[in-house]
């Protein structure tokens, strides 16, 4: 796994998205909709992660005849990249923390 | 009719994509829109894809000096053959009588014949055109290089500038720039050469708004239809048009046949 992804905001709304629910699978629709992303920006970025192994992604089980509709790809965070992610995740939320709470912070301790 | 046109911007989407994820993509797409509830968030979702990046580029072979290359022998191509061509055949064309008419019907033909090699020799060998210029706009770069050159040539050879000569260019360039769009757009090949065909006796009947045998009849018995036929042939305006035409449209096609066979074929949603 190429653990050296540029994380930019949509990026984290993404993997915000798959580690919320990091056993589940998660579809384009329901990724677009939890991530609050349109197809273009979400797609890329899938494609992105997957290649970066940071995603295992695969096909539904599914008989399109009798399901009356072609199967669809599932996306779910790889082991190796749940906690990844996780860290990321939270050194991005530390970094964009008001810059008043570190103030307040170094303040407090000096 | 909504349905066609999202799968019109999912399939304009995948061209986009590196050709290894192309057929992946679009099948995932496409059963994403197949689930996907309301027209508008059908809609917003195809047009979203359709304009935007991919997330790496696609892997062909990008060669810009080559393509460069090509257009400017393009330019060349365009700007010259036709004024060296036109200047040649002022030594054939200029006078007629019943020893000569024989051999310039065939030298006529043979121009005809020439010219649709000449325009597929050209075309074959500046491919990278359409790498620079859509192919869409293929006939503006022909047509327009022509009304440039048609314009400036008699102000190169000391001529003062002739506003009815231009207007002449003119239409010429803009009834065979038009057809030839026509031409490009129509994915039949039959249909689309037919477009070419006809595009060469209306350019030329745009330039010249009047076309008459000039008494070409006397060398054929008085009969009307050949003495047509043979001004027809021996013009070399046709031929360049004929060369131009076929340059430009091969050029249009073969983008498209390319970028046919890059593509994944369309499947029902």
């Amino acid at each position: 796994m190429n653990a050296e992804l540029r994380m930019t905001v949509p990026v984290a709304r993404v993997l915000a998205a798959l580690v919320a629910d990091p056993a589940g699978d998660h579809y384009g629709m329901a990724l677009m909709q939890a991530s609050e992303l349109p197809s273009g920006t979400l797609y890329p970025i899938l494609a992105r992660l997957t290649e970066a192994g940071w995603l295992d992604k695969r096909w539904e089980e599914v008989d399109p005849s009798e399901a009356g509709r072609p199967a669809r790809a599932y996306y779910r965070l790889t082991p190796a990249a749940l906690p990844v992610a996780r860290q990321r995740l939270a050194e991005l939320h530390e970094q964009t923390r008001p810059a008043s709470a570190h103030t307040v912070t170094k303040e407090a301790t000096a | 009719m909504i349905k066609r046109v999202c799968d019109r911007f999912l399939t304009a989407a995948a061209r986009r994509w590196p050709a290894d994820l192309r057929e992946e993509m679009l099948a995932e797409w496409r059963a994403e829109l197949r689930a996907m509830p309301g027209t508008a968030r059908r809609l917003r979702y195809a047009a979203s894809l359709a304009t935007s990046r991919p997330h790496r580029a696609e892997a062909v072979a990008v060669r810009p000096g080559r393509s460069f290359a090509h257009t400017v022998l393009s330019l060349v191509l365009v700007a010259a053959l036709p004024v060296l061509y036109l200047r040649l055949s002022v030594e054939w064309t200029t006078f007629y009588d019943e020893d000569s008419i024989g051999w310039q019907a065939w030298a006529g033909v043979g121009g005809m014949v020439g010219a649709v090699l000449l325009g597929i020799i050209c075309a074959g060998v500046t491919t990278g055109v359409t790498q620079l210029i859509r192919p869409a706009l293929v006939p503006l770069w022909v047509f327009g290089i022509l009304f440039v050159v048609l314009t400036a040539w008699p102000l190169v050879e000391g001529f003062a500038f002739n506003r009815s000569h231009a207007g002449d260019g003119l239409r010429l360039a803009l009834s065979a720039g038009l057809l030839c769009t026509l031409a490009g757009r129509i994915s039949r090949a039959s249909l689309s050469w037919g477009v070419v065909a006809i595009a060469v006796p209306v350019s030329y009947w745009a330039m010249v708004t009047r076309f008459d045998p000039y008494g070409m009849e006397m060398f054929f018995d008085g009969r009307i239809v050949p003495g047509y036929l043979f001004m027809f042939v021996t013009q070399a305006p046709i031929h360049v048009m004929i060369f131009l035409l076929v340059y430009a449209n091969l050029l249009a096609r073969r983008h498209r046949a390319r970028q046919a066979r890059l593509l994944p074929q369309a499947a029902p949603a």
